[in-house]
């Protein structure tokens, strides 16, 4: 049999978790628990919904889309912009060991407003526009972004290893930093390589 | 009658947007920014608050959607339409960020009756624990030691 010291024991710890479920509801209005891990996520799609079918091999005048999305884990409403950018091979991407953004200038731009867990999408439809081949260079004179028509005047090389003319189109992730009261780039991008052709 | 003057708000619209340059489309793109950024703060403190700011946030991403059609006119040298857009966007932003305000006090209000309520629950829940605790103890105890009290000693058995 249990001692009465043993069942005093038993008692009493019986009776402090039952204050701690009394007092619980209060506690978890006061006390602040420390939070997971905040970033964002910025994602490209191909046009079926899937990390599959993104756009390649474009030609002139044709249309094509992929999915662009941003998803908010930062703990509280945060104020996104996406820029969209065009460049060839020799242009500079943003970089991500000096998270500092590709300094080329933005065609497109969106702007969100994302609470805690909360989902953006959006289709980008795109279509390159008065394209022209001379020898060993493409010139790619506009890009048309969501009825947007943007002079960009890009000049693609010839690859010889990849065989192609090459361009990405790439979406840079910008952040609004209340305490500086202006956005920073987020370091977080993602692209799409077209391969610009002839057409048949 | 009211198509009448929807027609005349439209062309009086048409007219003040004509002839406008670079300058004077850039500064009302400023003001729509800077009003964008003030009613976000607004918005994120009512939402940190605990305030439903669904509404608000619906609102915040059209005016953002005209803060961006506007900048992208503005790039394309179409300044016409940029300033359009940016008054847009104010328009859009007008009395918002003094609902988020309104929200996050009602927010803050509501919370602070909550705490005190729950704190009350659980004063009242504590000092029933304790009473009770300290009556169940006596009780227990002195039913503990009857029943060890009419407990027959054990013998030893020896081998």
């Amino acid at each position: 049999m249990i001692s009465l010291g043993d069942f005093r024991i038993l008692y009493f710890a019986s009776c402090v978790l039952l204050g701690l479920v009394i007092v619980g509801p209060t506690l978890a209005l006061v006390v602040s628990f420390p939070a997971g891990e905040r970033f964002s996520e910025l994602y490209l799609l191909g046009p079926g919904h899937m990390a599959e079918g993104y756009p390649f091999n474009v030609q002139a005048g044709t249309e094509y889309s992929v999915v662009l999305g941003a998803v908010n884990h930062m703990g509280g409403m945060q104020y996104y912009i996406v820029y969209a950018k065009l460049r060839n091979q020799t242009e500079p991407l943003p970089n991500a060991t000096a998270a500092t953004p590709s300094p080329l200038e933005p065609l497109l731009e969106y702007r969100m407003f994302l609470r805690d867990g909360q989902v953006w999408e959006k289709t980008v439809v795109f279509a390159l526009e008065q394209v022209s081949f001379d020898g060993n260079s493409c010139g790619i004179a506009k890009l048309r972004i969501d009825s947007n028509a943007f002079n960009v005047s890009k000049l693609a090389v010839w690859d010889q290893a990849s065989r192609g003319f090459y361009c990405q189109l790439f979406f840079e992730m910008w952040i609004y930093n209340a305490t500086v009261s202006g956005f920073q780039f987020h370091n977080r991008f993602v692209g799409n390589w077209l391969n610009v052709t002839r057409g048949f | 009658m009211l198509l009448v003057v929807f027609l005349l708000l439209s062309l009086s619209r048409c007219y003040l947007a004509s002839g406008i340059d670079s300058g004077q489309a850039s500064s009302i793109i400023g003001e729509a920014d800077n009003s964008v950024r003030a009613t976000f703060a607004a918005v994120a403190e009512a939402e940190a608050a605990g305030a439903n700011v669904s509404s608000l946030s619906a609102r915040l991403d059209e005016a953002g959607k005209a803060l961006s059609a506007a900048n992208v006119a503005f790039r394309l040298g179409d300044y016409e339409n940029a300033s359009l857009f940016a008054e847009q966007c104010l328009s859009i932003m007008e009395g918002v960020g003094s609902e988020a305000k309104g929200l996050k006090a009602s927010a803050e209000v509501a919370r602070q009756n909550q705490l005190i309520l729950s704190a009350a629950f659980s004063s009242v829940g504590l000092s029933v624990l304790f009473v009770a605790g300290l009556f169940g103890w006596r009780s227990l105890k002195a039913r503990f030691v009857r029943r060890a009290l009419k407990m027959k000693p054990e013998e030893a058995v020896e081998a």
